[in-house]
């Protein structure tokens, strides 16, 4: 610029539009990096869970009600799915921004007590007597080194569904036995149904129930337990015989035609709807069936499934979530008293029993009217419950890449390309990676007061 | 009295006022491309450097402590076959999505080129599913894919029964059907931006080649393909980025099932990284799909620039 000519609005454009692009990036990059959460010194807590639909109003119904009670604080509930939930909660909790509450699994929640993340509960179970209600097999399952980690919110279990309409209709009858079981679907097809068990194979998970029931009533409760615990192998006799049993399922066509293209939603509606006469499931769909399936809900009628290779049939429960308190959070005694709450008073434990939840421990059925579907399972799992109780849900007691290589594993099953021994190769490749890492489940013992 | 100092012009003097001023223009453009400079710093540059370092560790996500492994993570990735399925699967999609976008995306903007009424209406249309959130396609597309749905409806109306499948349910066809329905939601930005093309073309040419005698098919490849190099490689680039970053429509739909058959990189990753909680293999199986990629953008880059020399 040279000296003595005037500045005009022309010269100064540049300099003040690279002027303002400084700021502007300045701006930026101090907004970006700068948090602001707006505290406004109300005390909230913040809640997360996901369950299926129809559960969330056993639980929420409560959670109002307490929130009501207790003006002090403020209640914030954000429903998120099981699939968003671990990916979501773990960033959240190592950045301080976590819930105070959450259900999780049980099994993918142990890195996070190891990291120090979850409260130890124990001194509110000695103080509230929670050790009256929580039996102390369950409260072993969620234990280490004498200390309570989280309160498992439900006992669930799984049996064949059926439509008691279809059976009366055939003159079929329940069976006992394998061989009956496979009689039965034989006798559905002869009647025109092609696919006697729906299994949901596009969503996986549905198959690896009926897996894991096959499983438990082969090994039994012993068998399971020296595999989780013990020495014992996933490729052991009973193993291979329940697992051989599954594929044998799909090779008779009992599964249908196209099993892996039926998602949990489209199989529960062929159910509901009569065109699948039997599936495989648990408790929980029953909070939602009462909606879904509307006047059919009373014709499902529940029976255990048959030992695959002539055990005894057992009955089968595994604990739903677990309820965990974020060892970071400013209202973590508020948290607790709100599980005592939902879980140990009597009376919400009547009403989510009435919502379709089984709570844990001791129920007294007889005072509390359940939906029919609920008391025909918990009326079967009664009539098994002498010949020993084997997990509902082998993910609830293995680590996360089990449940992998079994969803995989039961879709490679229903394609025809995995046979029984390739399924179990590699769980037990997989369970002993992670036994060695010390990811696998410790025979637990109950908190100590 | 007369300063000489200020009459006499110095050699110096114009070239170190050039000087001065191309420092000031350089200095200005700097200015300008700060704030996308910091934002890639920041937000790109860092955390790749961080994904980086995180692979040459062993990590759960939350232990105190994470276990240095060096590039044993990497070598892991050349052992697990499933890492490869889910590469081929990749590519695989990549090559069905590209291509049916930029076949297709080209045919339909010529032939909306040539439409004299409507074409708005077209590209509006065309472009709805781009922006239509992803997981909303998928959940669509799940329904229309259905032993039930409307393919297989339509396919037994006009009696060819035989042909219906689970589409979604067959480890041969799932993967060419995600593609398709991820082709189909992006497909009209390959439109807009090929008409956009079109219109740019100078229509001296076509009219050169009427007079040659050239038809419809022959001005197509001679004038509007050759016309349009420089679209075509940054649609190539975009639907090639794009598909290979694929995750919603398949985690929304099969999760990588059946069998693997619709396992691509990213599903892989998030499994094995978030749901297994093996973030040091994850972060290992996402720098190697980051420099897949770049490789990839490159070469195409490459041949665009060879191209137009």
């Amino acid at each position: 610029m040279k000296r003595g000519i005037r500045m005009t609005p022309q010269h100064l454009r540049r300099p003040v539009l690279a002027a303002v692009a400084a700021l502007g990036a300045a701006t930026l990059t101090l907004t970006a990096c700068t948090s602001g959460d707006g505290d406004t010194g109300e005390r909230v807590l913040n809640i997360w869970y996901g369950f299926e639909p129809g559960q969330v109003d056993a639980i929420t119904g409560l959670i109002e009600q307490w929130d009501e009670e207790n003006t002090d604080i403020r209640v914030e509930v954000t429903a998120m799915g099981p699939d968003i939930n671990p990916p979501a909660l773990l960033p959240a909790l190592t950045s301080g921004d976590g819930p105070d509450l959450w259900a999780g699994d049980l099994s993918a929640s142990w890195s996070y007590i190891n990291a120090g993340l979850v409260l130890d509960l124990t001194s509110q179970y000695c103080d509230n007597g929670w050790g009256d209600t929580l039996p102390e097999d369950l409260a072993a399952l969620v234990s280490s080194d004498g200390k309570l980690w989280a309160v498992p919110n439900s006992i669930e279990s799984t049996g064949v569904f059926y439509r008691e309409s279809i059976f009366e209709e055939l003159g079929l009858a329940i069976p006992t036995t394998w061989d009956e079981f496979t009689g039965l679907m034989d006798d559905l097809m002869d009647a025109g149904y092609n696919t006697p068990l729906g299994a949901a194979g596009q969503d996986a998970w549905p198959v690896t129930q009926i897996l894991s029931a096959a499983w438990g009533g082969a090994a039994g409760p012993d068998g399971i337990a020296e595999t989780l615990y013990g020495d014992g192998s996933w490729t052991d006799q009973p193993f291979r015989e329940a697992t051989e049993a599954f594929v044998a399922l799909q090779e008779a066509g009992y599964f249908g035609p196209d099993p892996l293209s039926y998602t949990y939603q489209a199989t529960m509606a062929e159910f509901y709807t009569g065109v699948v006469p039997m599936t495989y499931t648990g408790g929980f769909v029953i909070p939602g069936a009462q909606e879904d399936a509307g006047e059919s809900f009373d014709d499902i009628g529940v029976f255990a499934l048959p030992s695959p290779n002539g055990a005894p049939t057992y009955a089968n429960a595994s604990p739903g979530e677990g309820w965990y308190v974020n060892a970071n959070s400013d209202v973590a005694d508020d948290a607790a008293s709100l599980i005592d709450y939902l879980f140990f008073d009597e009376e919400n434990r009547t009403v989510i029993l009435e919502g379709g939840l089984v709570p844990v421990g001791e129920v007294a059925l007889d005072e509390v009217e359940l939906p029919s579907v609920l008391e025909k399972l918990l009326a079967e799992m009664a009539k098994y419950r002498d010949n020993g109780t084997v997990p509902a849900f082998i993910e609830a007691v293995t680590p996360g890449s089990i449940f992998e290589n079994m969803m995989d594993g039961s879709q490679g099953v229903l394609a025809g390309s995995v046979n029984a021994e390739q399924l179990l190769a590699t769980i037990q490749q997989t369970w002993e990676t992670e036994k060695e890492n010390g990811n696998t489940l410790k025979a637990g013992s109950p908190p100590v007061c | 009295m007369v300063s000489i100092a200020s009459k006499v012009p110095t050699r110096r003097g114009p070239r170190l006022r050039e000087m001065r001023r191309g420092g000031k223009r350089t200095l200005t453009a700097y200015l300008f491309l700060a704030p996308a400079l910091i934002l890639f710093l920041v937000f790109v540059l860092r955390p790749t450097l961080g994904l980086f370092g995180l692979s040459l560790f062993e990590w759960n996500g939350v232990s105190p402590t994470r276990e240095f492994v060096g590039f044993d993570n990497y070598g892991r990735l050349f052992e697990d076959r499933l890492f490869w399925k889910a590469l081929g699967n990749n590519l695989l999609f990549v090559l069905l999505l590209v291509t049916f976008n930029l076949v297709v995306g080209l045919i339909t903007a010529s032939a909306l080129a040539r439409a004299t009424r409507g074409r708005l209406i077209y590209q509006l249309i065309f472009f709805l599913p781009v922006v239509q959130a992803s997981i909303v396609t998928a959940l669509v597309w799940e329904w229309i894919y259905q032993p039930g749905g409307l393919i297989n409806s339509f396919l037994k109306t006009i009696g060819l029964g035989a042909f219906t499948k689970g589409w979604l349910g067959d480890p041969n066809t799932a993967l060419p059907a995600l593609a398709l329905a991820a082709a189909w939601s992006g497909f009209g930005l390959a439109v807009v931006l090929f008409l956009a093309g079109i219109q740019g073309i100078d229509r001296s040419l076509y009219d050169a080649a009427k007079v040659d005698g050239a038809n419809v098919r022959q001005t197509f490849f001679a004038v509007t393909i050759p016309q349009l190099r420089p679209v075509i490689t940054v649609v190539l680039l975009l639907e090639m980025i794009g598909a290979f970053q694929a995750f919603d429509i398949i985690w929304a739909t099969t999760r990588g099932g059946p069998v693997n058959s619709t396992e691509v990189l990213a599903t892989y990753m998030f499994k094995r990284g978030f749901t297994e909680g093996q973030y040091g293999y994850g972060a290992a199986i996402a720098v190697t799909f980051m420099v897949i990629v770049l490789v990839a953008a490159v070469i195409s880059i490459i041949l665009r620039e060879r191209g137009e020399d």
